[in-house]
């Protein structure tokens, strides 16, 4: 067997294994298989940039990568980690925009990309190709909804941390300020659900206790640190 | 529209809005004490000294009439116990 069956051998074998991809029939899944194109990673390396023009669908055969977000500072926010057996850049199959996260090898790495030409002859001619594919990213979509609203429950925590700090020392000891969650929502910027579950959050982490109509602070510091004053 | 008056501080209750209230009664169900009531149509805290402020009437309430107010205090060595 020459060089080139051996490794579109092992691509095939790759691709049976996606749960997608095991429903082609062996010739598709061999043309499919054809024309593959393999790459191997490095510890660290980077397979694509976030913006660059995006190859294909990818298909991990071996190794560790992980999906993320890089913002100016350097900050990295990590969408997804994938390994053997997972597809990612699913999005620039069905879309003409580049690449739309950065992907790192976490260790060595090899995969296989399944060039957009392909993969469009593919899911017209296979509609349940099209169907697992939707189904994907939109399983994706779901985890993605859930992850913004944790990170913009964070903001609301240290937000109304701020605010609790700043209401409990306005004026005297004497004058004593009202909120409904409703109004404080507003204030913050959020809705009165998001705030009820930030103040129950903070009484687990023993910060507040909320009894009856009074939210006591009990931690100062820790609602400190928690709304990122510095002092 | 919230008074910080002694007279809110004493027995604090949760407010019901009669103009967003349309008397579908749930809050009276929720409530785990019996302190509200429907009367005329409307959602009345009917028995205030049986209210826990527990907050489930204004959880539970589809039209967001009920609220309740709270008061942020910081309880530490210098602060005296708030009545």
């Amino acid at each position: 067997m020459s060089r080139a069956n051996v490794a579109h051998t092992a691509a095939a074998k790759v691709l049976s294994a996606v749960p997608y991809f095991s429903e082609l029939d062996p010739a598709t899944l061999k043309t499919v298989a054809r024309s593959a194109i393999r790459h191997d990673y490095e510890t660290g390396q980077v397979v694509f940039l976030e913006g660059e023009p995006c190859a294909g669908l990818y298909v991990v055969q071996s190794g560790w990568l992980k999906v993320v977000k890089l913002a100016p500072d350097g900050r990295e926010q990590v969408l997804r980690v994938v390994s053997a057996g997972e597809v990612f850049n699913e999005v620039s199959v069905l879309t003409n925009v580049p690449n739309p996260a950065t992907v790192v090898a976490l260790e060595p790495s090899t995969v296989w990309i399944i060039q957009r030409e392909v993969m469009r002859r593919l899911l017209d001619q296979h509609p349940r190709l099209a169907r697992f594919i939707l189904q994907n990213l939109a399983e994706h979509v779901l985890y993605l909804v859930s992850l913004i609203e944790d990170l913009s429950l964070r903001t609301v925590e240290a937000r109304l941390a701020r605010h609790l700090l700043e209401q409990a020392s306005a004026g005297e000891l004497r004058r004593h300020r009202w909120a409904t969650q409703t109004e404080m929502a507003a204030r913050l910027g959020t809705v009165p659900d998001v705030i009820n579950r930030a103040l129950r959050r903070m009484v687990e982490e023993g910060l507040i206790e909320v009894k009856r109509h009074q939210i006591r602070i009990i931690d100062r510091q820790g609602l400190k640190a928690k709304a990122m004053l510095d002092e | 529209m919230i008074q910080g008056n002694r007279r809110l501080a004493e027995q604090p209750v949760p407010l019901i809005d009669p103009t967003r209230c349309d008397g579908c009664g749930l809050c009276v169900r929720v409530c785990p004490t019996g302190a509200l009531a429907v009367k005329d149509g409307k959602a009345i805290v009917a028995t205030p000294e049986a209210c826990n402020y527990t907050g489930l009437c204004e959880a539970i309430c589809p039209t967001r009439a009920i609220r309740r107010p709270f008061e942020i205090v910081v309880l530490d060595e210098k602060t005296t116990k708030v009545e």
